[in-house]
């Protein structure tokens, strides 16, 4: 494997050399080429998410996505608007997964940095924090975060790239009433945070959708490590499902391993967020069978092939919000391409009026206009995976 | 006579220092350091809070949780009620001061660090029930659509940070006049008595209960409109802003400020608010970066800011003084 | 829903981490009664135990016991050398050295997480396997932490009370400037007490760490039950710190189990507030470091 990386790198180092110098060539011996006579300009792109603290590796995921997109398109030529050819810049800026240091940043980049475009913020606090300056500003916002305020007809420069549960739960839990139909009841053990609410609302009715009865709801404050009396409490109601919801991977090890202990016997089930590896490092063999919801097959090739560059290149494991950062980078870059235009209202006509887009992972499409009023919402295929034997393995890919 | 012209001096510097204050936004450009400017004045008037409460000795770790008292009830009060910005700003302010009172009676007898952990706890209790009471703070999320400040006689909304800054100007002038006032009162001598003894403050023919109550709800009147003015500016309000990390950060304005001076907490604020923004580039390591010159303050300028530029002032002032062979032109200065 | 088997899980669990409780407070608490000082870096200690202890186990192959034990002596000498370089400075201006001890948790978490990362790690458990009756289960690697907390505080109880060093320290805990009078080598005697106090904060990590996980940020959490349990038995009581934690824990548990988990984190500030308003010293109201 190791071997693989290096020739992989070592070609790629020999092939960059070689654009480097087919680039040197083409500016130093052709001067006066087609080429030339347009104007060159950097086309600044902004980013906010956390860039330190707990959320880190969240946020320097999305970065690395964003930034190796930006890479591709730079490395393709640009992006040509009539005679001007755009290469792009991103500027990242940390918002301390807190509200007023993301709106400050989202002020930054649009008075001081002029960006029209933002990519992030990654929590739902600083979503709604940036909210007032990006729309007045005419500002694109392509974000993540998980609430259901984010969203809304009163806020047209506003898109999510990364998916919710309220998109994913349904086929999710559909899938997994079918495999295991002699489950009856489920638990769900939530942080009580942005996110964990949120996803509990989504879950709770999907589950009782396909004939599932939650019977215990609890919640826990994060930055809680003994688990076991409120798993306790859960037990008393003896689940045949107990879903981690929002929890964190390490949280969800930490639980998967505690409750194994004190004698559960049913299956988990993850339906928020991504992380698995995680967990499965932490609760070891108390994570068999866990159902997770999965933003990508890690063996498919192109897939592996993309988690790899990003690997070599920051040196820690990509995670599933960086893939739709890259492939939202990647829509959006075609998008200006396609429409020729780098001017935001065109722009969000553009992805409102978008039919599909054919990504990396498949296709792509905008929905959302019954949840939030307004089709801002990115809708991305995703896989159902279940741990087997200590590994990954997709059991179902579902497209939108 | 020197009494007098250092009078003038200080009066001079003082108008000077407003006139410089009320012409930022001409010369600004961009809103971006507006809203820095915005921000610093808000963290002001929150430090300048904080300052009344430690003249009297206490250490309060709570002040972000009063400031949350007033971010809260002035969104609420705008977005359910609907009343008019000024009457939610003050009806802010007076909400946090009556919990003040209420808690106040009780929690001032603690002393030193166990008032420093009462406070410590407070902050915290705060901060959980404002992620748990749902209806009234909107939970994790908090609450959206806070609309920006308006005033009577003056057309439609403040929604310039322009426009906001001199409202926060003014809100930070009229706190800091009547601060300064009543720290030349009779009451400021009986609060430095307090801090000083207690005994002593008794034996003079002082309340120190009642003066600590006092200083109490006047700090945490300032911080509930600071909290107020914060939510009507970014408009966007969630427990994440009101941690026991932000009541540090106000006690750290007047630390590094200096807490022995009016001067020191606006100093602290100016200081302190942009200082994210410089430290930028130094993302790795910025928060390693932050506690190393925190330590290193604590070491070295323990006094904070303002009492090491008096101590240089009052040097070269002496240095200057002191008759030197040429003549002394010092002293022709000081005569009227 | 209350059976006689809810109550042995509620008891047995709570005493888990009312072990981990008291761990963590004696130290705070010592370097409390010692130093006057409320030692906000004190969970940076433990997230530090708890990190050398995965790297020795996980890297250098040491087996997990000598793994904690070395953990603890280096732990306890770098919380020396910080005593020295940071607090001894500092010395007798209270409010400095609380604003000193914040600065060094923040910068101590900030270099950690540029060393390791913010992710999550775990640390493979010594032993496993669970204790299972009709009535009750109990996790071995639980047991373990208790039975090993029972021989920490055993040792430190000789320590304070039979030996040289315990007599200096009880002394200055007393009355600084007497101690100095009798000849007692005072700035080694903070210097010692602080190393002590870090010492037991990194087996508290090391001997958590196994059950939970392990992150740069897990001593937040860590050191604000410490202040629960100390505010709770007094500050500066070293019996009030082993009273305080066993309570904490069992009442946590019992509330976690029959309100749920938020509720039990609402009980830690209410009994912390109660406790100071009623008693600003403490349950025991004896604070005999």
């Amino acid at each position: 494997m190791s071997c693989l990386g290096g020739l992989r790198a070592k070609l790629g180092s020999a092939w960059k050399a070689g654009v480097a110098l087919a680039a040197l060539v083409v500016v130093a011996g052709a001067p006066n080429a087609t080429y030339a006579q347009g104007k060159k300009a950097e086309l600044k792109v902004g980013f906010i998410a956390a860039l330190s603290g707990p959320g880190m590796s969240w946020g320097m995921g999305m970065l690395g996505g964003l930034e190796l997109a930006a890479e591709d398109v730079n490395k393709a030529g640009g992006v040509v608007v009539g005679d001007t050819t755009y290469t792009i810049k991103v500027i990242a800026y940390d918002d301390k997964y807190a509200g007023p240091p993301a709106a400050q940043a989202a002020q930054r980049l649009v008075s001081q940095d002029e960006v029209k475009v933002i990519f992030g913020p990654l929590g739902s606090v600083s979503m709604l924090a940036i909210a007032d300056t990006t729309e007045s500003n005419k500002v694109l916002v392509l974000s993540n975060s998980y609430t259901m305020k984010a969203l809304s007809k009163d806020k047209p420069y506003t898109f999510r790239l990364t998916p919710t549960t309220a998109e994913n739960s349904d086929p999710m839990v559909a899938f997994i009433a079918k495999d295991l139909p002699d489950a009856k009841t489920v638990a769900i053990i939530s942080p009580n945070d942005e996110s964990g609410k949120e996803v509990q609302s989504h879950s709770e009715p999907a589950y009782q959708k396909y004939g599932l009865k939650v019977i215990s709801k609890e919640f826990y404050e994060r930055g809680t490590q003994d688990f076991v009396p409120v798993l306790t409490r859960i037990m008393a109601q003896n689940p045949a499902i107990l879903d981690l919801d929002g929890s964190t991977p390490v949280d969800s090890g930490v639980i998967m391993k505690q409750a194994r202990q004190i004698g559960f016997k049913g299956k988990f089930v993850k339906v928020g967020g991504p992380g698995v590896a995680d967990s499965i490092k932490i609760a070891g063999p108390a994570a068999e069978d866990l159902y997770y919801y999965s933003p990508w097959n890690p063996e498919e090739p192109k897939t592996k092939a993309l988690t790899d560059r990003f690997e070599a290149k920051y040196k820690i494991p990509m995670n599933g919000l960086g893939i739709f950062f890259y492939e939202g980078a990647h829509m959006l870059f075609a998008t200006m391409k396609q429409t020729k235009s780098v001017d935001t209202d065109v722009l969000r006509k553009a992805l409102e009026s978008q039919k599909e887009y054919m990504g990396l992972q498949g296709r792509y499409v905008w929905g959302g206009a019954k949840a939030y009023g307004i089709n801002h919402q990115w809708i991305a295929p995703f896989f159902v995976g279940q741990v087997r034997k200590g590994a990954e393995v997709m059991r179902t890919k579902i497209e939108p | 006579m020197r009494a007098r012209s250092s009078r003038y001096a200080l009066a001079i510097v003082i108008v000077a220092a407003v006139v410089g204050a009320w012409l930022v936004p001409s010369f600004v450009h961009g809103n971006f350091w507006l809203h820095i400017f915005d921000m610093m004045l808000i963290n002001a008037v929150l430090a300048l809070g904080l300052n009344i409460i430690l003249k009297t000795g206490q250490v309060s770790l709570a002040h972000a949780g009063f400031m949350a008292i007033g971010a809260y009830a002035s969104a609420q009060l705008t977005l359910k009620l609907a009343l008019p910005f000024l009457a939610a700003f003050l009806l802010s302010g007076i909400l946090a001061a009556a919990v003040a009172l209420l808690l106040g009676r009780v929690i001032l007898r603690l002393k030193g660090v166990y008032f420093i952990l009462f406070t410590f706890a407070l902050n915290e209790f705060i901060f959980l029930v404002s992620k748990d009471a749902v209806a009234l703070t909107g939970g994790n999320t908090g609450l959206v659509g806070i609309k920006a400040p308006t005033l009577p006689f003056v057309a439609g909304s403040l929604q310039t940070k322009a426009q906001f800054y001199y409202l926060a100007l003014a809100v930070f002038l009229l706190a800091l006049a009547f601060l300064a006032a009543l720290y030349r009162s009779p009451f400021g001598r009986a609060m430095d008595a307090v801090r000083e003894s207690e005994q002593l403050a008794e034996a003079t023919g002082y309340d120190p209960m009642r003066v600590k109550l006092i200083a109490f709800v006047i700090g945490s009147f300032l911080a509930g409109l600071g909290g107020s003015l914060s939510a009507h500016f970014l408009r966007y309000i969630a427990p994440f802003n009101f941690t026991f990390w932000e009541s540090v950060n106000f006690l750290l304005m007047n630390i590094i400020g200096g807490s022995f001076s009016l001067a020191g907490p606006i100093i602290g604020a100016l200081i302190l608010t942009p200082l994210p923004e410089f430290l930028r580039d130094y993302l790795l390591w910025q928060q390693f970066l932050y506690g190393l010159i925190l330590m290193l303050f604590m070491r070295f300028l323990p006094d904070g800011v303002t009492s090491a530029i008096g101590m240089s002032v009052r040097a070269v002032v002496d240095w200057v003084r002191t008759p030197r062979r040429k003549g002394a032109p010092v002293a022709a200065e000081t005569q009227p | 829903m209350i059976t006689t088997s809810t109550i042995a899980q509620i008891l047995v669990n709570g005493l888990t981490s009312g072990a981990f409780y008291v761990l963590m407070a004696l130290g705070f608490t010592l370097i409390f009664g010692i130093l006057r000082l409320v030692n906000f870096a004190h969970g940076e200690f433990y997230m530090l135990g708890a990190f050398v202890v995965y790297h020795l186990t996980t890297q250098l192959g040491l087996d997990y016991f000598s793994a904690v034990a070395l953990s603890a002596l280096v732990i306890g000498l770098a919380g020396m050398m910080v005593e020295k370089t940071v607090f001894a400075p500092l010395r007798g201006r209270e409010l400095s050295m609380l604003m000193s001890a914040l600065g060094l948790q923040i910068a101590i978490q900030g270099v950690m997480a540029v060393v390791e990362g913010v992710d999550g790690f775990s640390i493979p458990s010594p032993v496993s396997g669970v204790y299972r009756s009709s009535w009750l289960a109990f996790p071995y690697e639980r047991l373990l932490v208790v039975g090993l907390t029972i021989v920490v505080l055993a040792g430190f109880y000789l320590l304070i009370k039979h030996s040289t060093l315990g007599k200096s320290l009880r002394a200055v805990a007393q009355d600084g400037e007497a101690a100095l009078m009798q000849g007692i080598p005072v700035n080694r005697v903070y210097a010692i007490a602080f190393g002590l106090g870090a010492a037991l904060a990194a087996i508290a990590g090391g001997l958590i760490a196994p059950i939970f996980s392990l992150h740069v940020y897990m001593g937040q959490a860590a050191l604000l039950k410490a202040f629960i349990v100390v505010i709770l038995g007094g500050l500066g009581s070293i019996p009030g710190a082993v009273v305080g934690g066993l309570l904490l824990g069992v009442a946590e548990s019992a509330f976690a189990t029959l309100f749920g988990g938020l509720t039990a984190e609402m009980l830690g500030f209410l009994l912390i507030m109660g406790v100071l308003l009623w008693k600003p010293t403490g349950i025991l109201a004896r604070a005999d470091g």
